[in-house]
C-alpha cells in the first residue's frame, strides 16, 4: 500500500525516520510541479532497501548511474561496453564493475556521494511537494554502487547543512520541553560536537532553553539540533506543563483548590467486581 | 460510589468530542458546567474546553469518560485529567499525518507523567489518504511489536465500535493490573 502526502504535513526528516525505522524496502518519490526555488517541475527517486538509502536520481530509465560513471571518463570502450552487458544483471552494478576491476572503492564512493548524498541532502531545502512511497516497489540494481546509508544517517548530513528552518519551525520541539535519551542499537550513528552534547544533556531534567544557556547557544541552534536527535530515534521530547498564566504568575492565585487538587492522592482503585460488572455491560450494549 | 475514569486523548479532529457523545449516557458538556463530578470539587475557576461523558451500569458504578481539551499546549487540565484516570486511549486521525508528530508528543507527556495503561484508537480509516494502522503505529514510533499497546480502529460516529474500543481498553487495564 503506498503512502502519500504533502511535504508541509510529514516532512522529510520525518519520512525518513519512518521508513528507517520500518525497514521500508520501495521507491520515495518526491515531486512538485513547482519548485520554488526554480520555477520548474521537481522530481526525485530515492530507492531504499531495509531502510537503507541505495541509489537515488531524476530518472526512470536506470541509466542514471552509467551516465555519471560515462560523464568522470573512467572507462575505456572496452568497458564501457562491459557496462552496458551489466545493466542487465541483478546485481548493483557498481558491485559488478568493482568485481570486474572497473572501478575502484574510492570511486564507488565518490559516486555514491554525487548520486546519493548530494541529491538526498539537498531535498531537505525543498518547501512544498508531494511525496509517495512505494513499498516493495522493485529496486533498479543498475542504479546501485552496492554502497547504502541508513536513511536518519542522511537525515542528519542534510539538515546539518540545511539554512532555513522555516519549513520545519512547526515540526521543532518546544524550548520548555525536556528530552529523554533513547536506548536502542542507534548508536553507530557519527554525531557532531553540539549534537553529542545536547545529547549528554538530555537528562529529563534540563529544558531546550536551560540546555541552551548550559551551551551559550541561541535556543533556536539548540531546537534545531534537538529535532535532529529526535527525528534519527535518539532522544524523545516531553512537553512541559504550560500553566499558561503569563510569566509572573502563581498557580495559586487561579484557586487555592487547584494546587490542592494536585497533591491529593488521585486515583481510586476500582475492584475486580466493578471491572467484571462494566465489560459485562458495555459487551451487551454492543 | 465507586468510578472508573477514561481519558479520551487525541490529535485535531480526530473525533474525541464524537467519541464521547456516542457512548455517554448524557449529554456532552464542559466540566466547568457541571457539579456532579468530583473533578469539579476542585473548582477552578478558568474556563476550559472539556468533554465529558458518563456510563452508570449499577446502583453504585459508573464510567467517567474525558476528553482532553483541543489546544496543543499541555496545560494544568491535562495534568489534573491524567493524574485521576485509570487508562486512556489515544485517538488518531489515519488520514492527517501531520497530526502524528503531537500524537507522539502527546505520548510522551502522558508516559512521562503517568504510568497508566493505553491503546491507540484510529479514526477516519475510511478517508481518503488513510494510512494503514500498520503504517501508523511506525509513524509513532512503535517498531517493536513485543512493546507496543494495542491498536484499535474504529468510527467515533459508530457506537459499536466505539464501545468495542472502551472494551478493549478495560480488558487491556485488566490485563496489566
Amino acid at each position: 500500500m503506498a503512502i502519500t502526502g504533502s511535504l508541509s504535513e510529514f516532512s522529510l526528516p520525518e519520512i525518513f525516520q519512518f521508513l528507517d525505522q520500518g525497514q521500508k524496502t520501495g521507491v520515495l518519490t518526491i515531486r512538485d510541479p513547482q519548485d520554488l526555488r526554480t520555477g520548474k517541475p521537481f522530481l526525485r527517486y530515492i530507492w531504499l532497501m531495509n531502510g537503507r538509502v541505495v541509489a537515488a536520481g531524476d530518472r526512470t530509465d536506470n541509466l542514471g548511474l552509467a551516465r555519471l560513471i560515462e560523464q568522470r571518463g573512467w572507462l575505456s570502450d572496452q568497458q564501457r561496453i562491459e557496462m552496458e552487458r551489466l545493466l542487465q544483471e541483478s546485481v548493483p552494478l557498481g558491485l559488478n564493475l568493482k568485481s570486474l576491476g572497473i572501478l575502484q572503492p574510492d570511486q564507488l564512493k565518490l559516486l555514491f556521494s554525487v548520486q546519493v548524498l548530494r541529491q538526498v541532502c539537498s531535498l531537505f531545502q525543498i518547501e512544498t511537494g508531494q511525496f509517495r512511497f512505494e513499498n516493495k516497489a522493485e529496486l533498479p540494481k543498475s542504479e546501485m554502487t552496492g554502497l547504502s546509508l541508513p536513511a536518519t544517517e542522511t537525515t542528519l548530513m542534510g539538515l546539518r547543512s540545511l539554512k532555513d528552518w522555516k519549513i520545519l519551525q512547526s515540526k521543532l520541539p518546544d524550548p520548555n520541553s525536556t528530552l529523554f535519551v533513547i536506548t536502542g542499537d542507534q548508536n553507530q550513528l557519527r554525531l557532531d560536537a553540539q549534537e553529542s552534547q545536547v545529547k549528554n544533556l538530555a537528562d529529563g531534567v534540563l529544558s531546550l532553553s536551560k540546555i541552551a544557556a548550559s551551551m551559550q547557544l541561541p535556543i533556536a541552534k539548540v531546537q534545531q539540533i534537538a529535532f535532529r536527535l529526535i527525528v534519527v530515534g535518539l532522544v524523545e521530547e516531553v512537553p512541559d506543563i504550560d500553566m499558561g498564566m503569563g510569566n509572573n504568575s502563581d498557580p495559586k492565585t487561579v484557586d487555592g483548590d487547584v494546587t490542592d487538587g494536585l497533591a491529593k492522592p488521585e486515583r481510586m482503585e476500582v475492584s475486580n467486581a466493578f471491572l467484571q460488572s462494566l465489560v459485562g455491560f458495555l459487551q451487551h450494549k454492543v | 460510589m465507586e468510578i472508573m475514569r477514561l481519558v479520551v486523548a487525541g490529535t485535531v479532529g480526530a473525533g474525541k468530542s464524537t467519541f464521547i457523545r456516542t457512548v455517554s449516557e448524557i449529554d456532552v458538556v464542559d466540566t466547568d458546567r457541571r457539579a456532579t463530578d468530583e473533578t469539579a470539587d476542585i473548582k477552578h475557576k478558568t474556563t476550559v474546553a472539556m468533554d465529558f461523558g458518563r456510563l452508570t451500569f449499577g446502583p453504585n458504578m459508573a464510567l467517567h469518560i474525558y476528553g482532553t481539551p483541543g489546544q496543543q499546549r499541555f496545560d494544568f487540565m491535562w495534568d489534573i485529567l491524567i493524574r485521576k484516570a485509570h487508562a486512556f486511549i489515544l485517538l488518531v486521525a489515519a488520514h492527517r499525518p501531520h497530526e502524528f508528530r503531537y500524537a507522539r508528543r502527546i505520548l510522551s507527556y502522558m508516559n512521562r507523567r503517568v504510568q497508566i495503561p493505553y491503546i491507540i484508537g484510529i479514526t477516519h480509516m475510511d478517508c481518503e489518504g488513510a494510512w494503514s494502522s500498520e503504517n501508523i503505529k511506525l509513524a509513532l514510533g512503535f517498531v517493536d511489536e513485543q512493546k507496543q499497546p494495542p491498536i484499535v480502529v474504529l468510527n467515533a460516529d459508530e457506537r459499536d465500535t466505539v464501545v468495542n474500543a472502551i472494551v478493549a481498553l478495560v480488558q487491556y487495564y485488566i490485563s496489566m493490573r
